[in-house]
């Protein structure tokens, strides 16, 4: 039976791919049931997250990459990921409204999710979709979520490679920004280069980066999304660095498992801290509420406390 | 505009002080609390106007006289006491045959100048016999071919008769015009009339439906096309700059004019870049607008307009033939103003809304059918649509007097404040670069939309009232549902196989030939592609096999989608 | 239901008006729904494709001039892939005589122009719960 399920969704069997991923996103004691008769993948595609503020032109750039990709001979699945309404916790997912000339193509799936209420733009189900994605063995899973910089660390637990898309003008404070875009970045790409300040913009993006002596540099690359400019070459460089990522082995935090391992083990300890009351912990926060100390501070001592223990 | 509900309380007269502060006070008592009115461009709307508001001492700065600069009180110095406006009423429906009785009713009736509006399958940019045969007919003429243009006008003198073309890029319709022309023998510089749709960043941003080829190829469509018909088809207006398709999109009065004039500006850099005179092609530009309900606001955005455009025209671009700064423009009744719900109810809409469009200073106007939101207009509704217009203008003379509301405290202070907030929303778009990278970016969109969701939740709340339907209802009566009028379907029949006895009678190598050289023609860099449009139309190609062709070249339209 | 419904708004045959379509969209998301919302002009196999892709309970047809009459052949294909469950209701401009083809042909409810926003939502909303509870077992 099991069996089966697997051995359909590698055929691409595309009404189980779709329940399947329903399931998962919904979560709970089904999906953890799903997951355990699919088990793990075995094999490990890509997953490219692409971030960057509304109106950066991600989804355009989506569209424009699939076709090089495709082009290629990759079959790609795409998770395209919009905010959720604070209110009323629905939302409009029109992301696919940009790439809708994919959509008789059976080497392309694409799915739109809500980010159902997460902070950062990555709902909490996104990986367990991914996990399903794996089984059904398209060659890269793109995931397309918001972002505006710092608060998007999350992309950084389910991708491997992270692409983020700026662009001239953005209006915010842009040191802020890119300070926070470098730690997520595996590329970044500078759209909409045919308007004025790009050039300014690519240079602040080249600049902006303080290379530790071991740390590769990012790759800065121009694109204009509406025309598909820039768009071949940014194929190549991520599946060049896909195909390097794969081959190397270093201890770099960078690396995905670790790194994605972490990130889920912090959002775990957040909710057992929330829920559970443990006692260490709570004797810290009662001290940062009575302004003995500062959250930061309070953090690290309990850190300390938690892994000295050993 | 939002409505106030309070109670009214009187004071007895104290008298000593000024009238206006004795007024104020005295409001002030009946009205303690009041909801703030404001228009639907975001305008806040006092409940009386004096000469603190609007003194008319700078008259010739800011009104000028009719005919002069700044243009406010008009473009013309006789206005409509001089020539009334156009009564130009939209039709298309069925075939060609239909089409053709139906004008030949119209002009008995006193319409000078019509509109031919085709089939949607013509709008797609598709022969009648490449979609499924239910969707013919039914909201516009089918029109593919050349026999077909000259059966709509059987009998009909095209060299006396102004036609409306409503048909985007690459303007097949007019080709077939011309072909028609060129074979009835009378000269291309006795055809008048208007591309009613060359405007295709409207297209790009609220009507979707009409934008065929991809964004890059329209822009050089229209240019080629304003050039072509400067130099051959001089009675022609080449473009129409449309701001009715974003104002019915949700866009407000004063985004509409804003947008528009801003679209204007970016065809009047191409044509500059292309190196047409600006002297010779501004006279040409015209404009098209939605005339809504909320009457003061539409008789300011229009008053506003001129004498922005003027500016523009006459300032900006430095142009110095008069006849330039001329803001020419159509109106259109607003279809989203009218109701299922109790239609007739809609003729007085209709009343309204014309009665501002004729106070704003038009030049041409289509007044809607009451049962327009229902179905294809009947002859009875479309004929007194028309006769709203003969009334307007014979019983209640309108025009007797040139810009009646010129120097009311308020239509004065009103103009002002639109022009102010038209501008402002051009300083966005320009700002982004003008307005074909702003709606490539998708900003003019998101707007639009905003305002669209900001109207219907004044509708969902009841804030404005719509009659009959949020207020005034009939208890327990059914709306009349919608009938669609379909042409019959031997008459269909007939057209397919007309279309294909064509397709087989022509000179197909001809027809091969000409549509080989229009591919060329998109091609290179410098050669006219709507002349090789006009070329492909007169050796027999259909309307589909030129638009399947150009969209082959220049990529189909995919207009940017803001959900 | 404790997952948002989620809903296909989309436009099929030659229209291109996405006013009403997109205010729809609006109105379900702020009653809580999940919208994926399509441009207009797809064919109908695009929606049933859709349709399965995003696994959606409902489908909603805006529909101008006669391209309701195409939606009957959007049923047909739905229940060729095995569909059935997925509700579909149609807004827009529909006469009499054909509202009745349509429910004939498994349209669960039409819409004319000036619907109250609350009642389609209404409608949408229990159409969905309906649609995941006969919704076939795939998974199996």
């Amino acid at each position: 039976m099991s069996s089966d399920l697997v051995a359909r969704l590698r055929r691409g069997d595309r009404a189980v791919l779709a329940r399947a991923i329903s399931v998962a996103e919904n979560g709970g004691a089904k999906a953890q049931a799903l997951l355990e008769r699919i088990g793990p993948a075995n094999v490990s595609h890509p997953v490219v997250g692409i971030t960057g503020t509304s109106g950066a032109g991600k989804s355009t750039l989506i569209d424009q990459l699939v076709a090089e990709l495709r082009a290629r001979g990759r079959t790609v699945a795409v998770v395209a990921i919009d905010p959720s309404s604070p209110f009323s916790g629905g939302a409009v997912l029109g992301d696919r409204c940009r790439m809708s000339r994919h959509q008789a193509d059976q080497g392309v799936y694409i799915r739109s999710l809500s980010a159902r209420g997460g902070t950062g733009g990555v709902s909490a189900g996104v990986d367990r979709v991914i996990q399903v994605l794996q089984t059904s063995r398209f060659d890269l899973i793109l995931v397309e979520t918001v972002g505006a910089g710092q608060s998007e660390i999350d992309i950084r637990e389910i991708a491997d490679t992270c692409i983020v898309v700026c662009t001239p003008n953005s209006g915010d404070d842009i040191q802020a920004i890119k300070s926070g875009i470098l730690e997520i970045a595996d590329i970044l790409v500078a759209n909409k280069s045919d308007l004025a300040g790009s050039d300014k913009n690519v240079g602040q993006l080249i600049m902006a980066q303080s290379l530790p002596s071991n740390a590769r540099p990012i790759p800065v690359l121009s694109t204009i999304a509406t025309t598909g400019e820039g768009v071949d070459t940014l194929a190549e460089r991520l599946l060049e660095l896909c195909r390097s990522e794969r081959a190397m082995e270093t201890t770099d935090m960078r690396t995905s498992a670790r790194r994605r391992l972490a990130g889920a083990v912090a959002r775990k300890l957040e909710r057992h801290l929330i829920d559970a009351h443990d006692d260490d912990f709570e004797q810290i926060a009662a001290s940062v509420d009575r302004g003995e100390c500062v959250i930061d501070e309070a953090a690290a001592r309990w850190v300390r406390k938690v892994t000295d223990s050993h | 505009m939002a409505k106030g509900n309070t109670p009214h309380k009187l004071e007895p007269d104290s008298g000593q002080d000024s009238t206006r502060e004795r007024w104020q006070r005295d409001y002030q008592a009946q009205l303690p609390t009041e909801t703030p009115v404001v228009n639907r461009s975001g305008i806040r709307i006092n409940p009386l106007y004096d000469e603190t508001n609007w003194s008319g001492t700078r008259y010739t700065e800011q009104l000028g006289y009719p005919g002069q600069i700044p243009m406010t009180r008009g473009i013309y110095p006789s206005m409509h006491r001089g020539r009334t406006w156009s009564q130009r009423q939209l039709i298309g429906f069925g075939v060609p045959a239909d089409y053709n009785a139906r004008l030949h009713k119209l002009l008995e009736s006193g319409v000078s100048a019509v509109s031919l509006i085709p089939c949607n399958s013509v709008y797609r940019g598709f022969d009648a016999d490449q979609v499924p045969r239910e969707l013919l007919g039914t909201c516009g003429v089918v029109l593919n071919t050349v026999d077909d243009m000259d059966a709509c006008f059987s009998s009909v003198d095209i060299a006396q008769l102004s036609t409306a073309q409503n048909d985007p890029s690459p303007f097949t319709l007019l080709a077939l015009l011309l072909a028609v022309a060129k074979r009835r023998g009378i000269p291309w510089t006795r055809i008048t009339g208007t591309s009613n749709q060359s405007d295709y960043i409207s297209h790009y941003v609220a009507n979707h439906m009409f934008f065929r080829l991809a964004l890059p190829g329209a822009r050089r469509m229209l240019v080629d096309h304003i050039a072509f018909t400067l130099e051959q088809v001089p009675g022609w207006n080449p473009l129409s700059i449309v701001g009715q398709h974003m104002q019915q999109a949700g866009a407000t009065p004063a985004e509409a004019m804003a947008f528009t004039l801003c679209t204007a500006i970016q065809y009047a850099r191409d044509c500059i870049d292309r190196g047409l005179d600006p002297e010779l092609f501004f006279p040409r530009f015209t404009f098209f607008f939605d005339i809504s309900i909320s009457l003061f606001e539409e008789i300011a955005k229009f008053r506003a307009g001129r004498r922005i455009w003027t500016s523009i025209v006459r300032d900006t671009f430095g142009v110095k033939n008069p006849k330039a700064w001329r803001f020419k423009f159509h109106a259109q009744t607003s279809g989203v103003d009218l109701t299922r719900q109790q239609p007739l109810n809609n003729i007085s809409r209709v009343t309204a809304q014309a009665i501002a469009g004729i106070l704003g200073g038009l030049q041409s106007l289509h007044t809607d059918a009451y049962d327009e939101v229902l179905c294809v207009p009947t002859e009875d509704a479309a004929r007194i649509a028309i006769n709203t217009q003969n009334i307007l203008r014979e019983e209640a003379h309108l025009t007797d007097v040139i810009d009646p509301l010129g120097g009311s405290y308020y239509v004065e202070t009103l103009t002002d404040q639109m022009e102010d907030k038209i501008r402002e929303v051009m300083d966005t778009v320009e700002s982004a670069g003008g307005m074909y990278k702003a709606v490539q970016e998708g900003i003019v969109q998101t707007r639009i939309g905003e305002s669209a969701l900001g109207f219907q939740s004044s509708l969902d709340t009841g804030e404005q009232t719509l009659v009959g339907v949020n207020a005034y209802e009939l208890e327990g009566v059914e709306p009349p549902v919608a009938t669609l009028e379909r042409p019959g379907k031997e008459s269909v029949t007939q057209y397919l196989e007309g279309l294909d006895a064509y397709k087989q009678s022509r000179d197909t190598p001809a027809v091969a030939r000409a549509l080989d050289e229009l591919a060329t023609a998109a091609n290179s860099e410098r050669q006219n592609v709507f002349a090789g449009v006009v070329a492909a139309a007169t050796a027999g190609a259909t309307h589909g096999e030129i638009v399947a062709l150009l969209r082959q070249e220049f990529g189909t339209g995919d207009p940017l989608i803001v959900p | 239901m404790r997952t948002p419904p989620r809903v296909l708004v989309t436009k099929i045959g030659l229209d291109g008006h996405d006013r009403g379509s997109r205010l729809v969209a609006a109105a379900l998301r702020d009653a809580g729904m999940e919208v994926i919302y399509t441009p207009p002009w797809q064919d109908v196999e695009d929606v049933v494709r859709l349709a399965q892709d995003e696994d959606v309970d409902v489908v909603g047809v805006s529909s101008l001039a006669t391209d309701h009459l195409l939606v009957p052949s959007l049923m047909a294909a739905l229940k060729r892939e095995n569909l059935n469950h997925v509700g579909v209701v149609v807004g827009g401009i529909v006469p009499h005589d054909e509202e009745a083809l349509l429910i004939a042909a498994g349209v669960s409810r039409v819409f004319h122009p000036g619907s109250p926003m609350e009642e389609i939502t209404r409608e949408v909303s229990q159409l969905a719960a309906s649609a995941r509870q006969q919704a076939p077992e795939l998974l199996e």
